[in-house]
């Protein structure tokens, strides 16, 4: 094992891994604490590249997806800063270290009634892999919800200046000061704050197929599902194509799913237990009869398996709100479809004329139709006539 | 947007005449950014113009663009890294029902014991403001909506959403109050009420303005749980001074708006208001707050930076800024103060 990086940066040899189980060469990962972690990267300005490194989720397989592993000299193991600094239920807030796992956090403001409306990938607790909030906040993870919540960079409040860490920037306040430098995604591997909110009294989660499908013309159902009353209110609506959807939850997604058949809607109600039942009967009457319905923790255990979903490759989810889910639909169905014609001439290439992925271009890996939203909205003309957009209509 | 069922969030006392551009150099706020966040929270991009007069867009419609957010950097930063010409915000659906409730209390402390409560028990109203016996009295003088002068400090609740789940929010909050001492609960029957209560609470600057000679608005945060300490500081940092203050906040989040009443045709008194001012804003820092809720830093409060944050903190504001305008020719003499300019460049450590 080739330590001399971290020996150059006088890190603590008994704290060093074995580069080779990450699958790179000449890495040394640590674990360690925030001042430990100060002087590795600092140690960049003696042209030591160094890699932060949380809760293990995509290191072993990331040299799979590159053409070519990014070469770095140290990691930095962050998952040594696994403590809750402070807890303040009446303020809702709460700051950690970034190692803290999600599943971690939940636990804690689950006995205080209020939760952390995140529902990382492998975040559950057991899970042989973890997700830290590091990576949350570094890879600015989107949470199943974040059609009506705010988005984890946007709900970070600070970053605790430590011993070594980048420094403070943003406080605890809602109306904190942001001036000039948020930070937000520059600073970001220090502690966070975090806002809990208030847990749900009660959630539900109804599933209803679509036989119908995406016009490519207008980007629209061609029956068009009743808009859901539910719409009215930020509530969040995820949708996904029904050969993800299968792999979510097997006794709730859709199954036997015929690629092109359709789409599922999946509509999420939480709030106040009267409201969530008054809304489910909505949501009834608009889209019919639910093949599936769950409620209590199983919608979380289901938002979880979507967010797991999210961070597989190649799975193609959107994340709405209802009142926009026809024209995200409409992306969708016309990503899905060019997806699967570049998935079928890629069945149809003898192995033997497939690029490989060293010394050549890398083949692009089919974009998710999130990605092609993003294009969309870079492309098109920025901010303008967008009065009509949130309806689809 | 109101024909079509939607609305912007961000809604400051101002809105009548700030724009939308002023509201992301400030990262304005309002009452109602209690439950749903402050501009920052809602602009998703900007088109703005760099220090070299080129155009850039940052940040997009969609939820998670992959980039570094740098249209969170833009708000708030008063002008300092860019103008901004373009801003596209998230639009809300309007809520379905909305309930408005007043409560007057014998204490200011009571008011804000009633704020937290509220809060821990679970509930996130879209607004709570406190306006004292002061500000009650002058707002009652001018606009005659039937305000209980006789109360040492008025909360103000609002909770909106689904109107099925309103009625039991009503229900917890008032109990709440109560247990705290409320003595009498006031809940708008129709939307002209509901509009006359804010009307009275965002005329409270103006109603100041009709009295007094000369005030000066503060604009500090404290922790909610800490309101009331600070509150009783405010009023003895004026009385020592010998000045009167009122005092009408955004009591959700805990931002502080003192008026420190003055003769302006004093400067000595002036000189006490600035020191008095000055001594807030250090007490909400001492408390672990900050020095803007949401009207930004300017001028007037700058040298504060260096109270706030550490010269390293500083130091970092400073790499970024001149990341975006090396010169420091956007906006000069905002926000930044001087001696963050002096420690930049920051000497990057050799320590191993």
């Amino acid at each position: 094992m080739d330590l001399s990086p971290a020996m150059a940066l006088g890190l603590d040899p008994d704290r060093a891994l074995d580069p080779s189980a990450f699958g790179q060469r000449g890495a040394a990962a640590r674990r360690g604490a925030a001042a430990r972690s100060g002087r590795a990267v600092r140690g960049a300005a003696r042209g030591v590249a160094r890699r932060p490194h949380g809760g293990a989720v995509g290191w072993r397989r990331e040299p799979a997806r590159e053409a070519a592993p990014v070469a770095f000299d140290v990691a930095i193991d962050l998952t040594g800063l696994d403590r809750v600094i402070e807890y303040e239920p009446a303020d809702l807030t709460l700051t950690a270290e970034c190692g803290v796992t999600l599943a971690t956090l939940g636990a804690l403001l689950a006995a205080r009634g209020q939760e952390l409306p995140i529902e990382g990938a492998r975040a559950r607790a057991g899970h042989a892999r973890r997700r830290a909030r590091r990576q949350h906040l570094g890879g600015a993870a989107g949470p199943v919800r974040r059609a009506a919540r705010p988005h984890p960079r946007r709900t970070l409040r600070a970053r605790r200046r430590d011993a070594g860490a980048l420094g403070r920037q943003g406080g605890e306040e809602r109306r904190g000061l942001r001036h000039p430098s948020p930070g937000v995604r520059l600073a970001r591997r220090a502690h966070g704050d975090r806002r809990g909110e208030p847990e749900a009294a009660a959630r539900a989660g109804q599933r209803a197929s679509r036989s119908s499908t995406i016009s490519r013309r207008t980007g629209l159902p061609t029956r068009r599902p009743g808009r859901p009353s539910g719409a009215s209110s930020p509530r969040r609506s995820p949708c996904w194509r029904r050969d993800a959807a299968a792999r979510a939850g097997a006794d709730f997604a859709p199954r036997h799913a015929a690629p092109g058949a359709g789409f599922a809607v999946v509509v999420g109600l939480e709030d106040d237990a009267a409201w969530v039942e008054a809304q489910a009967e909505r949501v009834t009457r608009a889209l019919g009869r639910p093949e599936g319905r769950l409620e209590g923790d199983d919608v979380i255990t289901l938002w979880r398996r979507i967010a797991d979903l999210d961070d597989a490759p190649g799975s193609r989810l959107v994340f709405t709100g209802a009142h926009r889910t026809p024209a995200a639909l409409g992306t969708l169905a016309r990503r899905a479809s060019g997806a699967r014609a570049r998935d079928a001439r890629a069945r149809r290439t003898p192995p033997c004329r497939r690029r490989s992925a060293r010394g050549a271009r890398p083949r692009r890996a089919p974009r998710d139709a999130r990605v092609h939203v993003h294009r969309r909205s870079r492309h098109r003309p920025r901010h303008r006539a967008r009065v009509a957009a949130p309806s689809g209509r | 947007m109101a024909p079509l069922g939607l609305y912007y969030a961000p809604d400051p006392a101002s809105q009548q005449v700030s724009t939308v551009g002023g509201n992301v150099a400030t990262n304005a706020g309002g009452p109602h950014c209690l439950k749903y966040g402050v501009t920052f929270n809602h602009v998703l991009g900007v088109v703005a113009v760099l220090h070299d007069g080129s155009p850039s867009t940052l940040g997009g419609e969609a939820l998670d663009l992959p980039d570094f957010d740098l249209a969170a950097v833009i708000t708030g930063s008063e002008g300092t890294l860019a103008v901004v010409t373009e801003i596209c915000v998230r639009l809300l659906p309007k809520p379905e029902a909305v309930k408005t409730m007043l409560f007057d209390f014998t204490s200011v402390e009571a008011a804000c014991l009633t704020v937290s409560a509220v809060i821990a028990v679970g509930i996130v109203p879209a607004a709570m403001e406190i306006m004292d016996q002061h500000t009650t009295q002058l707002i009652e003088d001018w606009l005659h909506i039937g305000l209980p002068t006789d109360a040492a400090a008025v909360l103000l609740i609002e909770v909106d959403g689904p109107a099925v789940s309103l009625p039991p929010q009503v229900e917890l909050i008032a109990a709440e109050a109560v247990k705290q001492g409320s003595r009498s609960t006031r809940v708008a029957k129709d939307e002209a009420e509901r509009a006359a209560i804010w009307r009275g609470r965002k005329s409270a600057f103006g109603a100041y303005g009709r009295t007094a000679s000369g005030f000066y608005i503060m604009d500090g945060v404290v922790p909610r749980t800490r309101l009331a300490e600070a509150l009783s500081t405010v009023y003895a940092l004026c009385a020592e001074r010998g000045l009167e203050a009122g005092n009408v906040f955004h009591a959700g989040d805990g931002n502080l708006h003192p008026h420190v009443l003055f003769d302006a045709r004093d400067p000595a008194a002036q000189a006490r208001a600035l020191d008095a001012s000055h001594e807030i804003l250090r007490m909400c820092i001492r408390m672990g707050g900050t020095i803007s809720g949401e009207h930004g830093v300017g001028i007037e409060k700058r040298p504060m930076m260096n109270e706030l944050f550490a010269p390293e903190d500083l130091a970092t504001m400073e790499t970024l800024r001149r990341a975006f305008d090396p010169e420091r020719l956007l906006n000069p003499g905002r926000s930044c103060p001087a001696a963050a300019a002096a420690a930049r460049p920051r000497p990057r450590s050799s320590a191993g």
